[in-house]
């Protein structure tokens, strides 16, 4: 179980999260929204140990791994997709899959991308990328911010899918978005941040 | 673990546009620029061509630590290298370690063409490799540090070399005056006392980023 109790967060004077506290189990998805600059990456950012916060805590049970999967392309512009992700794997003492890696570029429909340096992709594929890093790392908590954007439509269909087979392997996923109602379908909670505060539960 | 991820930085220096190929370049072009302030007369004159090399290690040092962190910033990776488990100070010394043994290779280069041009023997440029290791241990753990330090946003970002060059003024120096005493072989001044401060700045600029590295990263 991930645990956050009485977080709080301020950049120079202006408080951006003050007393966020809330629990997500393993295999369960939530979502968080809110207006843009209320504190969405900062919660995630917060929560995932990129950004310290003022006070509070953050726990997770013992044993457990988490991948953080910004709203930027988290890619080294010059490598293919396979390349990208085997630089990853190592940063996370990993071994990567073939088997997975080749169903995930299918899955994703990005095959026929495979021999192209990253910085050629469209910012759609950039996002599918993302996925494939998601599929080929093992991790029991999923941050990610933003996943649905730059995506068309069968894409949004395609992440919901795998969000869905990542919930039946007892993982969870905590992303932000702007996309509510596609996200409701998916999700077991969702957080709304107003004024600095989360409001769990607004389904 | 810290091997996989030494062969990780270079294999993404092979990578990528900025490999030791165009640093040597850099550094080539750099050494061409110097020699214009020079009267032909004295450019082969190792004493000048000496005060040159250390110049264009500072300069060559900070476009490869530019380089290794621009890589991961321009589309965002380090958000996922850094949010991993892996303990920090690993990925310190693995960059430390690979831009050690580029800045290492454009030395040789360059002394390849003092060789060719100032008449320097094979024997002294064998005794000037370890030199070059310490010195670029020093020039690159602080390097690092100060990098991070001063690359909290990209108005701050000048701040690098003009914080970085007057801590390197003490490396530079020393490895001038060892250099200097190696090649006309006069080991006598300052000689034991240039080594231990070069030992110095190299072992504070380890420890310190081993140490600092991992809270300076994710500020």
């Amino acid at each position: 179980m991930l645990t956050v109790k009485n977080l709080n967060k301020s950049f120079s004077n202006t408080c951006v999260l003050q007393n966020a506290s809330f629990s997500v189990d393993l295999g369960k998805i939530c979502a968080i929204s809110g207006v843009n600059g209320c504190g969405k990456t900062t919660f995630l950012k917060c929560i995932s140990g990129l950004i310290s916060y003022d006070s509070g805590f953050v726990e997770f049970k013992s044993n457990t791994n988490f991948l953080f999967l910004s709203d930027k392309p988290n890619v080294f512009g010059d490598l293919t997709i396979e390349e990208n992700l085997t630089i990853l794997s190592r940063y996370h003492n990993q071994k990567i899959d073939m088997n997975i890696f080749n169903d995930s570029l299918e899955v994703l429909n990005i095959a026929e991308l495979r021999e192209l340096p990253l910085k050629f992709f469209s910012q759609g594929n950039l996002q599918r990328n993302k996925l494939v890093i998601a599929m080929n790392l093992k991790w029991d908590y999923l941050f990610i911010d933003e996943p649905f954007s730059n995506l068309d439509h069968q894409g949004i269909k395609a992440f919901k899918k795998i969000f869905t087979r990542f919930k039946s392997e007892e993982k969870s996923i905590i992303f932000s978005t702007h996309h509510i109602d596609e996200s409701k379908s998916i999700c077991d909670k969702m957080i709304n941040i107003k004024n600095s505060t989360l409001i769990s539960d607004v389904i | 673990m810290l091997f996989k991820l030494i062969y990780n930085e270079f294999y993404l220096e092979s990578k990528s546009s900025y490999n030791l190929f165009y640093m040597s370049f850099f550094a080539i072009s750099c050494l061409m620029f110097l020699l214009f302030t020079f009267p032909l007369s004295k450019i082969n004159d190792i004493i000048i061509f000496n005060g040159f090399l250390w110049i264009i290690v500072a300069l060559s040092s900070i476009k490869l630590i530019e380089n290794s962190f621009a890589r991961e910033r321009d589309f965002s990776v380090h958000d996922l290298i850094y949010s991993s488990s892996i303990d920090l100070s690993l990925v310190f010394l693995s960059k430390l370690f690979t831009l050690n043994m580029i800045l290492a290779g454009v030395q040789l280069i360059l002394l390849f063409i003092y060789i060719l041009f100032a008449g320097l023997n094979f024997d002294i440029v064998f005794n000037l490799i370890p030199l070059c290791v310490l010195t670029n241990f020093g020039l690159i753990g602080f390097g690092i540090l100060i990098f991070l330090l001063t690359n909290t946003s990209t108005s701050k970002s000048f701040l690098f070399p003009v914080i970085f060059f007057p801590i390197i003024i003490p490396i530079l120096i020393n490895s001038s005056n060892i250099a200097l005493g190696l090649i006309i072989q006069d080991t006598a001044s300052l000689y034991i006392e240039s080594w231990l401060i070069l030992l110095t700045f190299a072992l504070l600029g380890v420890l310190l980023g081993i140490n600092l590295f991992g809270r300076l990263i994710k500020q």
